[in-house]
């Protein structure tokens, strides 16, 4: 399939009172064309500064040191502001976590997806009759009525629906999804996730869904990436992830989630904690927390290689 | 049959809400609705259900945190809505929570000593032997003795909650609510807390509620499993049991929705309930899942379901629990 994203040698500082702080540290990856391509790590990985490194809506403090952000063969990175408004929504389109934060409160839901319909000059019945196409889409239910309601009328599965109405009423070839379900409870997350998948399936949108939750990733994900405290560890298909993980961090992390009863045994854990970014270990940033430690591991860091079909892998261990 | 530490009988909690200003209206959010269960010495029970389920208002009764509209919660055989004064201590003495957000849960302008050795005075443990308990206290939630100065904000999440975990059983408890304890953590860290919560059971003989909404994380740590839905319970039974065959339509659905951590699983048949959770100001009469439930029949919408015993220690409140058929409705 063809290529839609790909990203190359990515790194982002972040200016702070300390010092600099190296948050995204030679992050390689590529998007293809009608796949869902799930980032998970834990808090602090760099997951979601990626994501808004590629919208370019890093925060003052934050830049890109380096690294190319390539979109459908075009340069992100020297877009002006100008192609860059454009380019936002339209090309990529982004949801969060909290809806209610990106939901404007005084607008009813159905007015908020039409102002993003009608930046293409069409006329307003028609547009209307788009919203409530998109809401269909999406499955809200009563969409003639509900595009009437206001955000806080609407439970949070509602809201969350809204939300992807906006962002795939411009038809973005890409939509980031960053942690969209982590406020729901199981059940509407089921239901969001099938039309995020419906996305991807009917109307050919690539997903990035950035995530913390493996059980997320499993029933939503073609391939992975595994970050850890700003580096890309380890990338494949879903299978290479959860059935062949090759680095002792992913390793380690599948054996810590719970998947047994405690009458099968305990969960395994991983000894200390994230490191802070401002004071990371040399070399290999898991080397202080990993069980195969070398000695090669503390000083020289490891780069990021294909070892199987798209499995790719930044370990020393398999070097050797 | 081990005895059992807690009993709840018929309990029931409803917030009166008013409407209209000159002429007032009352209507009521049944927030916990008729819940009768009980937890034996050393188990530990679950208690999942969405948002809304009632599940915390259910253990902040439990604890006294919260007055009962109804009926009794008995604690080692005796009924703490009618507890003097004395016994309320000896009660609260025997019981703790931790909550979900350690950082908003531990006071930030005291250091940890400050915070362990409050529950302490409280109970007028003699003040020279207050520094090796919260020492004692320290090495068994795993942190080492330096941590006792520091304050909340210097430590990680993880650290936190153990800060909260040493505070909750300093007074040597017997029962411990556990409300979702590491829905705030990461899972290398989460791991860490559940394990140590486990080897803390075992060592200090505790009884767990353990409330939750990850399925996968109640599996791991439960002997038994209550599922909650708009303040009712609608099944209880033995983890696996519930796992492997749930019977309540609404237990079937939480299973079928809730992800499983192994690609395989993706493509299986799934069972679905219609609509959203309802709103608690209108519960509907008799069952309570019964406008989203598609075994829905004329008694359904009438009466409200007992719970009957469909198996050793296995409970379910469905009218058609012995007649309905997943498979039916799975896709």
């Amino acid at each position: 399939m063809r290529t839609l994203l790909d990203v190359k040698n990515l790194s982002i500082d972040y200016k702070t009172s300390k010092g600099i702080v190296n948050a995204i540290k030679d992050v390689t990856f590529t998007i293809r064309e009608k796949e869902i391509f799930a980032l998970v790590g834990e808090s602090g990985c760099g997951k979601s500064t990626i994501a808004f490194a590629l919208m370019r809506l890093l925060s003052k403090n934050g830049s890109i040191a380096n690294g190319s952000i390539v979109f459908n063969g075009k340069e992100v990175i020297r877009m002006t502001e100008k192609e860059m408004a454009d380019f936002r929504g339209k090309e990529i389109g982004m949801i969060f976590q909290n809806p209610m934060d990106s939901l404007n409160p005084v607008m009813t839901v159905g007015k908020q997806v039409l102002e993003s319909i009608l930046i293409d000059k069409i006329p307003k019945q028609v547009a209307w009759e788009k919203v409530i196409k998109i809401f269909e889409d999406v499955r809200i239910p009563d969409a003639r009525e509900r595009i009437k309601s206001y955000p806080f009328e609407l439970s949070g599965g509602m809201r969350q629906r809204a939300m992807i109405s906006m962002m795939i009423s411009r038809k973005p070839t890409l939509l980031i999804a960053d942690e969209p379900t982590t406020a729901l409870d199981v059940t509407i997350q089921a239901q969001i996730l099938k039309v995020i998948k419906r996305l991807k399936d009917e109307f050919k949108t690539s997903v990035l869904l950035i995530t913390h939750d493996f059980g997320v990733v499993a029933e939503t994900a073609d391939r992975i990436g595994v970050m850890y405290a700003g580096n890309l560890v380890e990338m494949g298909s879903l299978e290479d992830i959860f059935n062949r993980a090759s680095h002792p961090y992913t390793k380690l992390l599948m054996k810590a989630l719970p998947t047994i009863s405690k009458k099968e045994g305990r969960l395994v854990t991983i000894p200390g904690m994230v490191p802070n970014l401002i004071n990371l270990p040399e070399g290999c940033r898991f080397s202080n927390r990993c069980p195969n430690k070398m000695d090669i591991c503390s000083t020289a860091t490891p780069r990021l290689k294909e070892y199987t079909d798209g499995h790719y892998c930044a370990c020393h261990l398999l070097e050797v | 049959m081990p005895q059992n530490l807690l009993e709840i009988k018929h309990l029931k909690k409803y917030f009166r809400i008013k409407n209209g200003f000159i002429r007032k209206t009352f209507r009521y959010i049944k927030a916990v609705d008729d819940v009768s269960l009980a937890i034996a010495k050393k188990e530990t029970l679950g208690l999942v259900g969405e948002s809304g389920s009632g599940k915390t208002t259910l253990a902040r009764m439990i604890l006294k945190l919260l007055e009962t509209t109804k009926d009794s919660v008995l604690f080692e055989g005796k009924d703490i809505t009618m507890l003097k004064r004395t016994d309320l201590k000896e009660f609260k003495k025997n019981t703790n929570m931790v909550f979900q957000d350690p950082a908003s849960s531990l006071d930030p302008r005291k250091t940890i000593r400050e915070i362990l050795k409050r529950s302490l005075e409280v109970y007028h443990y003699p003040r020279d032997t207050m520094d090796d308990l919260i020492y004692e206290m320290l090495s068994k939630v795993e942190l080492s003795v330096d941590f006792a100065d520091r304050y909340p904000n210097q430590l990680s999440g993880g650290q936190q909650q153990r800060v909260a975990i040493a505070r909750a059983i300093i007074l040597k408890p017997k029962f411990i609510i556990l409300d979702e304890p590491t829905s705030a953590l990461d899972i290398s860290v989460q791991a860490q807390i559940l394990n140590l919560l486990l080897d803390l059971q075992e060592k200090e003989n505790l009884t767990y509620l353990f409330i939750t909404h990850d399925l996968n994380i109640v599996r791991y740590i439960s002997d038994r499993i209550g599922v909650m839905y708009l303040g009712a319970l609608m099944e209880i039974g033995p983890t696996e049991d519930i796992f492997l065959n749930p019977r309540h339509p609404y237990t079937q659905a939480l299973m079928d929705s809730s992800p499983i951590i192994s690609p395989e699983a993706r493509n299986r048949k799934r069972f679905e309930l219609n609509g959203e959770i309802e709103s608690m100001i209108n519960t509907p009469a008799g069952c309570r899942l019964h406008r989203r439930c598609p075994f829905v029949k004329e008694i359904c919408t009438v009466d409200i379901p007992k719970m009957t015993e469909i198996g050793a220690d296995h409970f379910v409140a469905c009218h058609f629990v012995n007649e309905i058929d997943f498979n039916l409705f799975k896709n």
